[in-house]
């Protein structure tokens, strides 16, 4: 049995469910619960599937059917795949379950008394990569011009809830972490240097679009905060330009090193360097070679919006601490 | 060239060169105003071009006024920029774009007073960049508006700005915002879809350079009508940016009065050729219509010859060629007397040849009778007892001569009929005719006959004959059919007599008429071809006149005018 009173779930995993309302006590469990969720590069039915815990039944235009597995009682899920301008919407037309990460809903959830927020963890790693000469080494948790960096775009760049990363990649991860050769990173293509990432993924965006921005003459913070990040890049007077790719084009720029710089988002590994190291090497093999250093940037989490009174599924299977 | 075919022509030349020359005249001024009109239109839908870059710096203006009015009532942005309130710096960051969208803007920024960028619309994340210049730039160009190259994140963005201010909590905010200058935005200056509207830009030393942009249209290149300059925010050295000129350039292209003018020439060239066919065409008709009256006195009087003076022109128009006919026919009214004194003339030469021949014949014929008669007086005397053997012996040469005389006395009387020409009763005549005509069945021979009808001099026997071939030939034509044959008479106006054989057979078409006269033509199974041609001798010794109407299918009528007085020029008609 599942609720939302603060039970703890005798399911595998032992996901802890999220605090709710004595109000919601009582509330039966629904036949079936309908989830949608903002993020167009996630994927909750595979994270649902990958749980245990359901099967997927049907998967149409954007809405998978997963059914419950084993013993313990459940809804049906109906997962929806929504655009961020529909957030809002859903709420208003009885979604029961909105994972998001776009401020304009999550602040319009805040000022409804029937939704109930609950931040999912540091799921996403942005890391920029430029073919660039590589930025001194600094000690973790030193207050340099990099963390400063970090903090301003996750404050102000991200329009989502972000945090300077705690992620950091340093040449000496190449000896620590076990990997292949590093191959001969790419040569420089021609043209206006420019930073690209996924069409469709906002933070890349902003993080690119802001990166882009402090490359420009009589910018506050100047090419002096980019030259922390790249510093062969802003010497040579920075990018010039944001452009966003689709995702296959993307990938082969990314796997091809054939841009100058690139903004993407990792899956977070806090305290494991190593897998974020090997998640690297996996999209951008040339990222190995020597003097290539990425930079971890922000981290990021969407935020999991419930109707209260609805119980019956697990929030840590959607992701949330 | 026949006299027709020259008709034809003046009257072709007298309509078609004028004309053609007024007609020139006209495209002429029409195309003049035309294009003086069009060259108005032209320069006026310029000068609205004009009117319209000029209404839309002043329409981002209103928009940037209104901005800042909702910027001062809006108490998150009051605390974001003013306050410095930390948690509400998205909502500051943010605040462009939004408003950029609301107000149809393509490029807002909001900067404090030492320049730095508080808000960008287009470039969410340019904040904090320090561009103080665009403003005071801004504010001097003439007309308060010009073209800047705005930074995007996806590159320079031009865009026609202005800028304006708000003063909140003490402080001045700057409010920088444009639309954005593309294709779409010149092809909608462009105020007519002949027109076109492209920009030049200055290149780095300040000269125009060639076009940069162009609208959407197509419609490059043609005359540039109007140029109209915009001040223009150039990057200069050291980034340090100037205020420098640009240009709209508004263009026509010729294709479209080219295009008016063809399809005018055109139009015009079509009523010209059907003006000039229909001025052919009333020639051709009128030359036919004045020619015609004159090609039948051709064709009569080509047909006339002394066996054909009975003949009459008609003379019933009132003009010229009516006075013509007149003339042609007194003319022949001459011709038959002459011919008939001709003929008379002839007929006493004929006379005194045969009279002389008769007097030789006879003095032939009466020689040896004399020879015969003084060789008899000289045996009477000389040998009287041997007379009687002598006249035995001589008898058969005085019977041969006398025998010669007779055979030319007989050979003379049969040489040629005699008229006895006698004061004639027409009417008398018409019915032993009729009386006496051999008529298939079916068939009769009506009289309608004048009873006042005054002598006609003629011989009673010509006119006997006469009568009998036309009813005879009016018979025929029935071809057995039931029908009838008409005599009739009447008086004319000087006294003489008409005397008309009609009937309702098959008629005659044009070609059996001209040749019905004659000789040893004919179109009947067993004729001789001699009937008609014996009457009109006849009829023209009598000094009448023969006419004849026919029309195929619709019968025949021959009408013999006889005149009062033969030898009078004017006894006939």
């Amino acid at each position: 049995m599942i609720a939302f009173a603060g039970c703890t779930h005798a399911g595998a995993g032992g996901s802890r469910l999220v605090p709710s309302p004595p109000t919601a006590v009582a509330a039966p469990m629904p036949d079936s619960l309908v989830v949608a969720f903002t993020d167009s590069t996630d994927s909750l039915p595979a994270r649902l599937v990958a749980s245990g815990h359901y099967q997927l039944t049907t998967g149409v235009d954007g809405t998978a059917r997963l059914q419950p597995l084993g013993p313990v009682a459940s809804p049906l899920l109906i997962v929806k795949r929504i655009s961020v301008r529909e957030a809002r919407d859903a709420l208003d037309v009885g979604v029961d379950v909105l994972v998001t990460a776009d401020p304009s809903a999550l602040a319009y959830a805040a000022t409804r008394a029937d939704l109930v927020s609950v931040p999912r963890g540091w799921e996403r790693t942005y890391v920029f990569l430029a073919r660039s000469a590589p930025p001194p080494n600094e000690a973790p948790g030193a207050d340099s011009l990099r963390a400063i960096l970090r903090a301003e775009l996750a404050a102000n760049a991200v329009r989502a809830e972000a945090r300077a990363s705690e992620v950091t990649f340093r040449e000496a991860d190449e000896d620590t972490c076990a990997g292949p050769t590093p191959p001969t990173a790419p040569i420089m293509p021609a043209g206006t240097p420019r930073i690209v990432y996924e069409r469709g993924d906002d933070v890349a965006r902003a993080l690119a679009t802001r990166l882009v921005a402090l490359a420009s003459e009589g910018d506050a913070q100047g090419p002096g905060a980019l030259a922390t990040i790249a510093p062969s890049l802003a010497a040579a007077g920075g990018p010039r330009r944001a452009d966003g790719l689709s995702t296959t084009t993307f990938a082969r720029t990314l796997t091809e090193g054939s841009a100058a710089a690139f903004v993407f988002a990792l899956a977070a590994h806090a305290v494991d360097t190593c897998g974020d190291r090997a998640d690297l090497a996996h999209v951008a093999p040339w990222a190995r070679a020597e003097h290539v250093v990425p930079v971890a940037l922000v981290d990021t989490r969407a935020r999991i919006v419930a109707r209260r009174g609805v119980n019956g599924v697990p929030f840590a299977w959607l992701g949330a601490p | 060239m026949t006299f027709r075919a020259r008709l034809m022509t003046a009257f072709g030349v007298v309509a078609i060169v004028p004309l053609v020359v007024i007609a020139f005249g006209v495209r002429r001024e029409l195309d003049r105003r035309l294009t003086a009109q069009y060259r108005a239109r032209v320069a006026a839908l310029a000068r609205v071009t004009g009117a319209d870059l000029a209404q839309r710096g002043t329409a981002i203006g209103s928009r940037l006024s209104s901005l800042g009015e909702a910027l001062a009532e809006d108490d998150r942005f009051r605390l974001a920029a003013v306050r410095g309130v930390n948690t509400e710096r998205p909502y500051l960051l943010d605040y462009a774009g939004r408003a950029m969208r609301l107000t149809g803007l393509s490029m807002l920024q909001i900067q404090d007073s030492s320049g730095r960028i508080l808000s960008s619309g287009q470039f969410r994340n340019e904040y904090d960049r320090l561009e103080p210049d665009l403003p005071a730039l801004l504010a001097a160009a003439p007309g308060g508006a010009a073209l800047v190259n705005a930074r995007t994140p996806d590159g320079p963005l031009l865009v026609l700005a202005r800028s304006d201010s708000v003063r909140l909590g003490g402080r001045t905010f700057t409010l920088v915002g444009g639309i954005a200058v593309g294709r779409t935005f010149l092809s909608r200056l462009a105020a007519d879809s002949d027109l076109a509207v492209a920009l030049r830009l200055p290149d780095s030393a300040g000269r125009t350079a060639p076009t940069a942009l162009r609208d959407s249209s197509g419609a490059g290149g043609g005359d540039v009508i109007a140029t109209l300059p915009v001040p223009y925010v150039a990057a200069g050295s050291h980034g340090r940016r100037t205020l420098q000129t640009a240009a709209f350039t508004v263009s026509h292209s010729p294709k479209a009065l080219e295009a008016l003018r063809s399809s005018v020439d055109r139009w015009f060239l079509g009523v010209l050729v059907l003006s000039a066919s229909a001025a052919l065409v009333g020639a051709a008709w009128l030359a036919e219509r004045t020619s015609r009256p004159l090609r039948a006195l051709a064709d009569r009087t080509a047909r006339m010859d002394f066996e054909r003076l009975d003949m009459e022109f008609p003379a019933g128009r009132d003009d010229e060629i009516g006075a013509l006919a007149r003339l042609m026919n007194a003319m022949m009214r001459r011709l038959r007397a002459s011919v008939s004194r001709v003929r008379d003339a002839e007929r006493r030469a004929a006379m005194g040849d045969l009279a002389r021949q008769v007097n030789h014949d006879v003095k032939n014929g009466l020689a040896p009778i004399r020879h015969v008669l003084r060789h008899l007086t000289q045996v009477e005397q000389e040998h009287p007892e041997q007379l009687a053997a002598v006249f035995a012996e001589r008898r058969a040469t005085l019977e041969a001569s006398v025998a010669y005389l007779d055979t030319l006395a007989r050979n003379y009387a049969r040489l040629t009929p005699r008229l006895d020409v006698v004061p004639c009763d027409a009417n008398a005549v018409a019915r032993g005719v009729a009386a006496g005509a051999a008529l298939p069945p079916n068939t009769i021979v009506a009289l309608d006959l004048d009873e006042h009808l005054p002598v006609v001099p003629a011989d009673a026997l010509v006119l006997r004959r006469i009568l009998t071939n036309l009813v005879s030939n009016a018979t025929d034509a029935l071809d057995g059919r039931s029908g009838g044959v008409t005599i009739s008479s009447a008086r004319v106006a000087d006294g003489g007599v008409r005397v008309t054989v009609t009937d309702t057979g098959r008629g005659m078409t044009r070609e059996q008429l001209d040749r019905a006269f004659d000789d040893f033509y004919t179109t009947k199974a067993g004729g001789t071809g001699l009937g008609l041609s014996i009457v009109r001798r006849l009829v023209t010794d009598l000094h009448g006149v023969l006419r004849v109407d026919t029309q195929p299918g619709a019968g025949t009528t021959v009408t013999i005018t006889f005149p009062a007085d033969p030898l009078s020029p004017n006894g006939m008609t």
